[in-house]
């Protein structure tokens, strides 16, 4: 929930990283790892539904779906993370997310493998992202929670959509409009629709 | 006192004073339980009797008469409406006349008796006795004025109290609706002569911005209000006449209002206060300038109290003349006092028909406030929870046809059931149409703006032009009447600034020295309609021809129709210049305007006749939020185009497709040449077999440029409600919206612009790929599936894109 600025001031009154993410966080599984998303951030939860691919976008974005007389686009979290596809199961379902932009929270679902559970992370579970070096973006991670022995990385969801560095530039789409696209977003920028 | 005997009906003489005194006692203890408090006469009626009782006892026992007077004091203020607090006033009243009763019937002593205090309540509301006293300072002034206007420098700078922030903000809206309505009755006002209804009607708006903005401590704002109202409430009581000149300053009044409003939203925002002082200033004191030497000249102090009328009431009632209640005003001490108080205590007239006369007054006032207000009840509800309530209608109207249209559900049986849900059906069609209706508004203050703008630029320009509206009540979609406002006013400017010509230009060409504009909305065959004529120069053809070969818009041999030509006023490279005069300016913003309607969905449609004017018809469709539409199938997928683009729909056969340059298709219909665009292939839908000759095509119009589309099938037409898409489509320019189909899922509304452009990005970047490929490579490779789909290839020289004009076979 913090911004990056209220991170920071964090960080200077000397709380470390854990303290300011602590809290309830959806556990949920994309492959072999577990991810997970701040409770608040969170929606609902629904099953795979009728999808509309929206064509010449990128691949991460599955498509839209009518989320009770609402539009809202679907992000392929596998795609964006550059894992490989696979075939929906029926624990594939979609994390209906507020995700905040500059011009205020724009609903978006995201697609995963499962959900699991929701957790409760405290404080000393947390650790900050470890580097990977200047080519690998961290921006979207918020730490790594270490629960039980097993390791959630915590996502800054706001994040997702604006930081490409992940994503597999290879299988965008020909057309040029990765960059405007995330533009986009940031800016907000709406079709002209209504 | 001869006058207070309408009281009681026993005569004097019969009975002893103090027998007389505990009837009258008897009788106002009477009165006051039985009497509305609000109803005048009968508090008059106590008043008289009060008045009696004390000159009863003033002798026999004064301290009593004392109290007697008191009570009188407070009625008397009931009466004139000071007193708000009538509860507080009962009791003291009620306890006070048991307290006299004690003393008179029960012969106590006046000592041991407890006299209630008096409510403190009685003072005189505040709002009523600071404008009098300031317009007295001003009255005293009047004979020095000069342009430093006695306001403190501080006053006039806008500094905020976040803490009031919402109700700042609620004072902007609402003080923005005074300011529109007032400019439209000084425009009533200007047109239909010295009526007094709009004077009341801008007096009420500048006198309820001064009181919120006083209240919320915005000084300027209030300042400014107060002068404007205090010119008004001249013009108000006839001492002045609203003539052009006046009319001009209430309005620059009205502009700096709305100035200061707008810093005040802004300041809001950064907390910054906003120094009024400077353009104040000026205003100020002009409006001062005004009100201290209006043209007819001030009588008497009868100016000082803007809300007392009571004197001409009582004139005119026939109760006193003008030559007493002026001997009253002028033997009358105390400044403050009201004039019903002065001409009673004088023994002018009696308390009774002061009384009658203030209730006359208050009446009058009443109905004022409620000619102006209009009749209906409106409550203001914030857009975002219409908005949300009118989506919530939507989702249900969805909800609702997917269970009526289901499979299973129509498959049932039950007549119970059928009936129950076309009783559902019917609620939510009303729902949905009530709705539809919550979001309409009427046109007037879009064209209250324009007819100010016309206004203006008469006084500007020296033209004589007078705008003709008509179907100001037509109700247009709120989103509409955002988006049109600008393209309006731009159309109207034009057509006063440069179609209509100089009255002296006028004169001579027989058309009479004004001008005419006529601004139309009305409401046609499902569409609404906007319509902006002048009786001016109209479009010169052969000009705008030139003008356009010149600026290389049209291939010189092209021949062009009357309309393509007048089209061509909306092109961006058009308007800039001002070298051709006859139609100067008349393209200045003409490309903003077509882009703004083009963005509703809307067409526009130019008429002109040289030397006798020009009529721009604006179409658009009824609501922004519902799309009639198409239902088309590509493969698995359906999309939606909007009916309004579709020109008609061919089978595709083998012999009317044509092959130029390779690989490019056009198809061939009755003489005519199509590009057409495969949208499976368009879209990188999977293509299951060899580029086939089966399918529909669909011509479509996208403003001249006729493309026909390659569908699967035709699923039928739609009238659907447009979604946005979203800022994460934003770059998807191809489509313009989705729409929730009866299956629940969302289907793809495809922007005809959007899909040309589309096609021709794709096309260019395989023209380049492809000549770089070949270079160097086996011509068979040019067949494999590119990434767009299969290839197009094109010869770069041939350079025809799919936007091209259709060709002339």
């Amino acid at each position: 929930m913090q911004t990056k600025q209220e991170l920071n001031k964090a960080i200077k009154d000397g709380r470390s990283v854990g303290a300011c993410h602590a809290g309830k966080y959806l556990a949920f599984r994309l492959a072999q790892e577990e991810y997970g998303l701040e409770i608040l951030k969170v929606r609902e939860i629904i099953g795979l539904m009728g999808i509309t691919k929206v064509p010449r976008t990128p691949n991460y974005i599955r498509g839209v779906i009518n989320l009770r007389g609402k539009v809202i686009p679907v992000l392929d979290l596998r795609q964006k993370f550059g894992m490989e596809t696979r075939e929906d199961t029926q624990e594939t379902c979609i994390i209906v997310v507020d995700i905040r932009t500059k011009d205020g929270t724009l609903q978006m679902g995201i697609l995963v493998d499962a959900v699991s559970e929701v957790l409760d992370i405290k404080e000393g579970e947390i650790e900050e992202t470890p580097s990977f070096g200047h080519e690998v973006n961290t921006d979207f991670i918020l730490g790594i929670g270490k629960v039980k022995n097993e390791v959630k990385i915590l996502l800054d969801i706001d994040k997702i959509l604006t930081s490409n560095d992940l994503s597999t530039a290879a299988t965008v789409s020909d057309m040029p409009q990765n960059e405007v696209f995330e533009e986009a977003v940031s800016e907000g920028a709406e079709i002209s629709a209504i | 006192m001869n006058d207070f005997s309408n009281c009681s009906g026993s005569s004097r003489d019969d009975q002893s004073a103090e027998s007389q005194a505990q009837i009258l006692l008897e009788k106002i203890a009477g009165d006051l339980v039985t009497s509305e408090l609000d109803d005048l006469p009968a508090l008059a009626q106590i008043h008289s009797c009060l008045q009696e009782l004390q000159n009863l006892i003033k002798n026999s026992n004064p301290d009593v008469a004392e109290w007697v007077s008191r009570c009188a004091d407070l009625v008397e203020k009931m009466v004139q409406g000071d007193i708000t607090d009538l509860k507080t006033c009962q009791t003291f009243l009620t306890e006070g006349i048991s307290a006299i009763q004690l003393v008179i019937r029960d012969n106590k002593n006046a000592a041991e008796v407890s006299f209630p205090v008096l409510p403190s309540s009685d003072q005189p509301k505040t709002d009523t006795s600071a404008p009098a006293e300031n317009i007295k300072n001003k009255s005293t002034e009047s004979n020095t004025i000069d342009d430093s206007p006695q306001i403190p420098a501080s006053d006039l700078i806008l500094s905020f109290n976040s803490a009031d922030s919402d109700l700042i903000a609620e004072f902007i809206t609402e003080a923005r609706e005074h300011c529109t309505i007032a400019e439209q009755m000084i425009m009533e006002l200007e047109s239909g002569g010295g009526d007094e209804d709009p004077i009341n009607a801008i007096f009420r708006s500048f006198h309820t911005i001064k009181g919120a903005a006083a209240i919320l401590n915005l000084k300027p704002l209030a300042i400014l209000a107060h002068e404007s109202e205090t010119l008004l409430d001249l013009a108000r009581k006839g001492t002045l006449t609203i003539t052009d000149r006046i009319a001009d300053i209430i309005f620059e009044a009205l502009d700096n209002i709305g100035q200061l409003l707008t810093a005040t939203e802004q300041g809001l925002a950064n907390g910054q206060p906003y120094d009024a002082s400077n353009t104040l200033r000026d205003i100020i004191s002009r409006l001062k300038n005004i009100c201290a030497n209006p043209e007819a000249e001030q009588t008497g102090e009868s100016e000082d109290e803007p809300d007392d009328r009571v004197g001409d009431i009582l004139v005119e009632m026939g109760t006193t003349s003008k030559s007493e209640i002026e001997n009253a005003l002028a033997l009358n001490k105390m400044p403050d006092e009201r004039i019903g108080t002065s001409l009673v205590k004088q023994g002018v007239v009696s308390a009774k028909s002061v009384a009658g006369a203030l209730r006359l007054q208050k009446k009058l006032r009443g109905s004022q406030a409620g000619s102006g207000a209009g009749v209906k009840e409106v409550v203001k509800i914030d857009t975002n929870r219409l908005d949300s309530l009118v989506d919530t209608i939507g989702e249900l109207v969805i909800a609702e046809s997917m269970v009526g249209q289901d499979d299973e559900f129509l498959a049932t049986v039950s007549p119970r059931i059928a009936k129950n849900v076309a009783h559902l059906n019917k609620i939510t069609r009303e729902l949905q149409s009530m709705g539809m209706a919550m979001r309409l508004v009427p046109v007037r203050p879009t064209f209250q703006k324009l007819a100010r703008a016309v206004r203006d630029l008469n006084r500007v320009t020296g033209k004589k032009i007078e705008l003709v509206m008509s179907g100001e009540d037509t109700e247009v979609d709120r989103g509409i009447i955002e988006k049109i406002g600008d393209p309006l006013m731009h159309m109207v400017r034009n057509a006063a600034d440069h179609a209509i010509e100089e009255p002296k230009e006028r004169k001579e060409t027989g058309k009479g020295e004004v001008g005419k504009i006529w601004l139309r909305a009305y409401h046609k065959g499902g569409n609404i309609y906007f319509q902006v004529e002048d009786d001016g120069r109209g479009l010169d053809k052969e000009k705008i021809l030139a003008k356009a070969r010149e600026r290389g818009l049209v291939d010189g041999r092209k021949e062009l129709s009357e309309r393509e030509i007048f089209e061509l006023i909306m092109q961006p490279g058009f308007s800039t210049a001002k070298t051709v005069t006859d139609v100067s300016g008349r393209g200045v913003g003409m490309d903003v305007v077509k882009k703004n309607i083009d963005a509703m969905r809307g067409t526009l449609d130019i008429q002109s006749q040289l030397g006798s004017g020009t009529i721009f018809t604006i179409r658009l469709p009824l609501t922004l939020a519902i799309i009639d539409g198409m239902l088309i199938g590509v493969r698995k997928e359906r999309f939606i185009i909007p009916t309004i683009s579709v020109l008609e729909s061919v089978q595709l056969t083998e012999d009317i497709i044509k092959t130029i340059n390779v690989n490019k298709e056009v198809i061939h219909i009755r003489g005519k040449l199509y590009p057409i665009i495969r949208l499976a292939e368009l879209f990188d839908l999977p293509v299951d077999k060899e580029r086939s000759s089966e399918g529909i095509v669909i011509i479509v119009d996208d403003g001249g440029k006729k493309v026909g589309l390659v569908v699967d099938e035709l699923l039928g037409l739609r009238q659907t409600v447009i979604k946005n898409l979203g800022p994460v489509f934003a770059d998807a320019k191809w489509f313009s919206g989705g729409a929730i189909l009866s299956d629940g899922n969302v289907g793809l509304i495809i922007d005809i612009t959007g899909i040309i452009e589309l096609a021709n990005h794709l096309q260019n970047e395989l023209v380049v790929g492809h000549t770089a490929r070949s270079n160097g490579l086996d011509s068979e490779d040019c067949t494999d599936t590119g990434p767009g789909g299969r290839e197009m290839q094109t010869e770069i020289a041939a350079g025809s894109s799919l936007s091209d004009e259709n060709m002339q076979s």
